[in-house]
């Protein structure tokens, strides 16, 4: 039991080591950054629909969830392009970049009030009103400067400019109504499977369409973003949390590295967040009674039902949990990104989610799951989407190669099943 | 009786097979002479499955001889046994319910012209057999629509169209009504008349005693002994199954003065249709057991179930103790202190992939102290427990319960209750597929429970086992309660008559002639 996945261990570790022994800038720190990253994404949404196949069920609905959840979260943090009542004229720009500067910069006549990074100078133009981001403000010799995200345009000294600031609710608690409305949707489809005894794969299957159809409804089928709102917000959630430092991987990832060099990987919020989601599924499922129900329900619900577990409150809960998670998911994907594709973001995700967690050795008939074997799943996957990019392999191959190497995993999975049992029997021959 | 100076039909012969782990046939020989009945017994594990899907061809000997008209012969598969004569009438029929009866009866030599199925010729041919096998159904109609027994029966039928001349039946009647067991006894009867020879294996021994003309008894994948005749007694068998001397149970006296454990009060059961079934009412004591009894389908389980929350009530009161149960669930029902020891342990009562700990301990883990945690000392205590006093025989705690006899198996879904010190135990055929010597295990850790104060009703359909262990006989005939037996009313006959609805049938009778009841 305790080694029947020792297989995935196996695969990631294989991956890693060739793929860096062909490309060593696989071991690069940025990589390993962006891989613990989506692992950490990805990860969160196989844990969720590895709890919902251990007990014998599946759910489709994630990729959408994910738009969806991404698109009200846009909608609901509703940023708006508010004017201020500070008015003034240009005195001075300045195109040429010397620094100070990073960017091209202008001066005021009247000093600036405090503002955010993501405020913008309003002016007039010939197509209505334009607007230029500011970057910061910078004093040199006294003077303030105001630096652009944008180039200059049309500012010209003179030209009298408005101060317009991005307005918007509280993050948290748009990131609350999200998950709310996530862990909502999660208990319709738990309620819908263990109430009405619709099959799982058909009210999975009904909210991918809806959900979809819902974001691109809700948009009118464009992009939306979060523009250049809540920088502070979405800094702390895609930012590092804490550096890992590593041993011997500087000087695999680039030769001009020294073997005692030690390589920071930063560690994202995703991957933590991650981290702490298995540790708490990890509890569940091996050290509490909820968590003994759950499998005991995967592997055999008539007989649960008959040992006085309450096996309907158990499979709606791996359901609420599995959406929650495709929630936040999809809001700590809008925040990487800034904008949601309603179309597309998300596409395929639940896939990807259900091959990790068969590929850590959930059997979809039920009953059977670890949550680390889940994540080394996903963590599969990821390397080799990276060890693709990072190959030179054309993208084209992607689904193939992790398709193939799905199959393989899986198959290579049964037969060391099997051989474990011919040697069971021989030993006791 | 078979004509002994005549040569044996099939002619067994040093049979030896090894499983990996377990000797299954060691050196074991048979004979079965033209137009006999010869039944196979022995406990569960004893090698008559082994030795039955050797002669079908579903299984290939180590080592020994198998002769077949004193001509050597050797089955690398079931055609070839087929082409021998030898049919297999399997404990799961091999039938296709969406096909009709004819359809299932000539499938794969269904009668042909220019690829085209002759369809006329098929029912025709599929009318003859089916009278031959007292079976009064329209061939066109779907398998689906026929009861288990019918099913057997046209079973046989496509035995017989295949020529076959020697039978094998496998635990025919396990699942089948009164009337229908008598029907298929009636059945083999006429057809040892016309020269059929019958391999019948059964753990009914009262079946056994009514039909063989010779008892083959298996032990340890040994031969056993031979009974003949007069010799075929309930005793002599178990003698030569176990190995020794039945011994009696130990049971307490009954004692009406106990309190009332469970009181059911007109509890109408859901029939699962829309309808409900007749009310039921019936009490248990500290102490007491209670048998349900009656035939396949007298709604004994379902009365079970009823009680225990597991199946929707229409009405009714259920008492335990003092408290009445008012949800009418599962949950409620062990939280007064009731369980229920499934009929189909497998189905809903192990979970089979799942160690013996985690099965032992399942039901409790709700009320263990350290809720919601799990603490895996106190598991290991508990489960070390009832491994202890029940007497499971597994290598570790962390065994897969599949890997188990039906026996230690039957004994953890007992366990699995035990922990929680239930006060009412509902027990649905707590021996089925439950060997001899586990069997008395069984019924002694009933007594333990009895003596410790545990109400419990059982529903049982082996008649030495209703007699066994009953302080008091409920007898139910499709859904109502039809009567009560205590002390020294209970015995067989009067179970029996109670259970067919209260007309007078006497299997002893049956038994005395060997000729059956002429056709209608």
């Amino acid at each position: 039991m305790r080694f029947q996945n020792l297989g995935i261990f196996v695969l990631l570790i294989l991956i890693v080591i060739v793929t860096t022994s062909i490309e060593p800038s696989f071991a690069a720190a940025a990589n390993l950054r962006s891989i613990v990253r989506d692992t950490g994404l990805y990860g969160l949404i196989s844990i969720g629909v590895a709890l919902v196949i251990i007990t014998g069920g599946i759910d489709l609905s994630i990729g959408s969830l994910i738009a969806l959840s991404g698109v009200l979260l846009v909608q609901i943090v509703n940023v708006q392009v508010v004017d201020t009542n500070f008015e003034s004229r240009i005195v001075e720009t300045r195109a040429e970049v010397i620094a100070p500067f990073t960017g091209a910069a202008l001066r005021l006549e009247d000093p600036l009030p405090p503002i955010v990074k993501g405020d913008l100078l309003s002016f007039a133009s010939t197509s209505g009103r334009s607007s230029v981001v500011i970057e910061r403000v910078i004093d040199v010799g006294g003077a303030s400067y105001i630096e652009l995200r944008d180039r200059l345009q049309l500012l010209r000294p003179g030209v009298p400019v408005r101060l317009q600031t991005l307005q918007s609710l509280n993050p948290y608690v748009a990131c609350g109504i999200v998950l709310v409305i996530s862990a909502a949707l999660g208990l319709l489809h738990g309620l819908l499977i263990t109430r009405a005894n619709l099959q799982p794969f058909v009210v999975t299957l009904c909210g991918l369409l809806i959900y979809r159809g819902l974001a691109r409804v809700m948009t009118g089928d464009n992009q939306v973003g979060l523009l250049g709102a809540l920088p502070e917000f979405k800094a702390f959630f895609t930012g590092a949390v804490f550096e890992l430092p590593l041993p011997l991987v500087a000087r695999i990832g680039s030769s001009q590295a020294a073997w005692s060099d030690i390589a920071w990987i930063e560690i994202p919020f995703s991957g933590v967040i991650l981290a702490l989601t298995a540790l708490a599924a990890w509890v569940f499922l091996n050290r509490m009674v909820w968590g003994r129900h759950l499998l005991a329900t995967g592997e055999n619900e008539k007989a649960a039902r008959f040992s006085g577990l309450r096996t309907r409150s158990i499979i709606v809960f791996a359901y609420v949990a599995c959406s929650s998670l495709a929630g936040l998911t999809g809001i700590l994907f809008t925040l990487e990104l800034n904008s949601v594709q309603p179309g597309s973001s998300g596409s395929f995700y639940e896939l990807y989610a259900i091959a990790a967690a068969v590929l850590g050795g959930c059997s979809l008939r039920g009953g059977r799951g670890a949550i680390l074997s889940v994540i080394a799943g996903a963590a599969v996957m990821r390397c080799l989407y990276k060890a693709i990019i990072v190959l030179g392999i054309s993208q084209e191959w992607e689904m193939v190669i992790i398709g193939v190497a799905l199959l393989a995993a899986v198959s290579l999975d049964e037969l060391m099943i099997r051989w474990n049992a011919r040697k069971r029997r021989h030993s006791i021959a | 009786m078979p004509n002994q100076s005549r040569s044996p039909r099939i002619s067994v012969r040093g049979l030896g097979k090894r499983f990996p782990g377990v000797l299954a046939l060691d050196r074991v020989n048979l004979d079965l002479f033209p137009a006999e009945v010869l039944a196979v017994v022995g406990e569960n594990g004893a090698g008559k499955s082994t030795l039955m899907k050797v002669l079908s061809g579903n299984q290939h000997p180590d080592s020994g001889q198998i002769l077949v008209d004193s001509k050597q012969v050797s089955f690398r598969s079931p055609a070839e046994s087929m082409r021998h004569g030898i049919a297999m009438i399997h404990q799961e029929l091999n039938l296709a319910d969406n096909l009709s009866i004819a359809e299932n009866l000539l499938l794969g030599r269904e009668p042909h012209r220019f690829g085209w199925i002759a369809k006329k010729q098929m029912l025709a041919t599929a009318s003859t057999y089916l009278q031959k096998v007292g079976l009064d159904e329209d061939p066109r109609r779907s398998l689906s629509d026929l009861s288990i027994g019918q099913k057997q029966l046209v079973e046989i039928a496509k035995a017989l169209i295949t020529r076959a001349n020697v039978l094998i039946m496998d635990e025919p009647t396990s699942s089948l009504s009164h009337h229908e067991t008598q029907r298929l006894m009636e059945l083999i009867t006429e057809l040892r008349r016309d020269g059929v020879s019958i391999v019948y294996i059964s753990h009914r021994l009262a079946e056994v005693m009514t039909l063989a003309d010779r008892v083959e008894v298996l032990r340890d994948g040994r031969n056993a002994g031979t009974l003949e005749g007069g010799s075929i007694t309930h005793d002599n068998m178990v003698r030569l199954m176990v190995g020794r001397d039945p011994q009696p149970l130990a049971k307490p006296g009954r004692d009406d003065s106990q309190e009332l454990r469970l009181k059911v009060d007109e509890l109408r059961v859901f029939d699962g249709i829309g309808g409900a079934s007749h009310s039921a009412s019936l009490v248990a004591r500290s102490g007491e057991i209670v048998v349900l009894a009656g035939l396949v389908g007298a709604g004994r389980s379902e009365l079970l179930e009823t009680i225990f929350g597991a199946r929707a009530s229409l009405g009714g009161e259920v008492w335990v103790g003092e408290k009445i149960l008012r949800n009418h669930t599962v949950t409620e029902a062990i939280a007064a202190g009731v369980a229920m020891v499934t009929e189909d342990r497998k189905a809903t009562g192990l979970f089979l992939e799942s160690s013996v700990r985690t099965n032992t301990t399942i039901s409790a883990l709700s009320d263990a102290p350290a809720f919601p945690w799990i603490l895996p000392q106190w598991e290991a205590k508990q489960t070390a427990t009832q491994i202890e006093s029940l007497g499971i025989k597994t290598a570790t705690q962390q065994t897969a319960v599949a890997t188990l006899s039906g026996g230690n198996q039957q004994k953890i879904a007992i366990a699995k209750w035990l922990i929680r010190s239930p006060r009412v135990l509902l027990l649905d055929e707590p021996t089925r597929g439950v060997d001899i010597a586990a069997r008395q295990e069984i019924y002694s850790i009933l007594m333990k429970l009895a003596s410790s104060g545990v109400a419990m009703v059982v529903a049982s359909s082996d008649m030495e086992e209703v007699i066994a262990i009953a302080d008091r006989v409920i007898v139910m005939h499709e859904g109502r309660i039809m009567g009560e037996l205590t002390g020294g009313q209970i015995q067989e006959e009067a179970i029996m008559q109670l259970a067919v609805g209260g007309q007078f049938a006497d299997m002893t009778k049956l038994a005395q002639s060997s000729v059956p009841n002429s056709k209608p």
